[in-house]
């Protein structure tokens, strides 16, 4: 029996590789250029597309970031914000909150607009969630 | 919370080094970051203030070999010792899967040293976090400034529970691989005992 403090989540082949189809589609369907699915503490669980070479400390600072705008949050009396975007001169990131409480990250540049990145997120998550939410209680049965 | 992939055959850990403010979390990570190869470690990372205190965290990537044939990927943080930082230490320890607590081993510093391990155990409970199941590793630093604690003042008060502990010299590197390797050690033993 694994202690359930040590390991939350095991990443199973066949789970990661459902969840890569999904990422592929948001790719390919949002014209973004990167993806990443980070896990509440900072570790990255799937990835995809241009990616960066520092991806781990991406990944850590996307936790770190996201998880001091929660803390913004509280103080305003909001329970969470569920999205987070930053804009740069060529490539913007969007952060949004998947109901695993688990972070999806797309990095898109100049090729595809904000709000088709946003469309295209909304209407996946649901699916990403659930693809997450199956690896975690199939170690649960386990 | 460790991280096992099947899919890319890897092991993910964390390791959060706690401890007072100025105590030497940072220069353990920089001693590591500056001795290892950049091939089996990552770019650290540190989001700081204008007078370089950690502000948020620092953060390391290391490769720590194979363990069953799983990849072992450790991700070092520290967190800022400043009292005033408490809810970025609570955010940075969230999910840990073992801990470093620093403590400056100077004369002046065992009430700060107490103070910030109450603070730890406080902020684990809070993350619902449980001391006694997590690897924990002392590390009793500075030991090159008199006038000094003796280690057993030091283990006296600040381990209870016989964790290991190390003598340290973080400036100079002294202890500080012996610190890693105990604490990466420790986390990679509950695998294997539980696979």
């Amino acid at each position: 029996m694994l202690d359930s403090q040590l390991t939350k989540m095991i990443l199973t082949e066949e789970g990661v590789k459902n969840l890569t189809k999904l990422l592929e589609r948001l790719l390919a369907e949002s014209g973004a250029k990167y993806v990443i699915v980070v896990e509440k503490s900072g570790q990255k669980i799937a990835s995809l597309g241009e990616s960066s070479p520092n991806e781990m400390a991406l990944a850590a600072l996307v936790a770190g970031a996201f998880s001091s705008t929660r803390e913004i949050a509280k103080l305003l009396g909001e329970q969470v914000f569920r999205m987070m975007i930053q804009k740069g001169e060529h490539d913007n990131i969007f952060i949004s909150l998947l109901e695993t409480e688990d972070l999806l990250t797309v990095v898109f540049d100049e090729r595809t607009t904000l709000g088709m990145v946003k469309l295209k997120i909304s209407q996946i998550t649901p699916e990403i969630s659930a693809a997450i939410k199956q690896m975690t209680t199939s170690e649960k049965q386990e | 919370m460790a991280l096992i992939n099947y899919a890319t055959r890897e092991i993910q850990c964390k390791i959060v080094y706690y401890g007072t403010g100025l105590g030497g979390k940072t220069t353990n990570l920089e001693y590591i970051h500056k001795q290892l190869n950049p091939s089996i470690r990552g770019e650290m990372v540190s989001l700081k203030t204008a007078d370089d205190r950690t502000l948020y965290f620092d953060f390391l990537p290391l490769d720590l070999g194979s363990v069953q044939g799983f990849k072992t990927k450790f991700s070092l943080y520290t967190v800022p010792g400043q009292v005033v930082y408490n809810a970025s230490r609570k955010l940075v320890l969230n999910g840990a899967d073992g801990i470093v607590f620093v403590a400056d081993s100077q004369k002046d510093k065992m009430q700060e040293n107490i103070d910030m391990y109450k603070n730890m155990e406080e902020n684990l409970k809070e993350n619902l976090m449980d001391l006694n199941k997590i690897p924990l590793v002392m590390q009793y630093n500075k030991r090159d400034l008199p006038p000094l604690l003796t280690i057993e003042e030091l283990e006296g008060t600040l381990n209870p529970n016989n964790s290991p502990y190390f003598e340290a010299i973080a400036v100079d590197g002294t202890g500080v691989f012996a610190t890693l390797k105990s604490i990466s050690k420790e986390i990679l033993k509950r695998f294997t005992m539980e696979k």
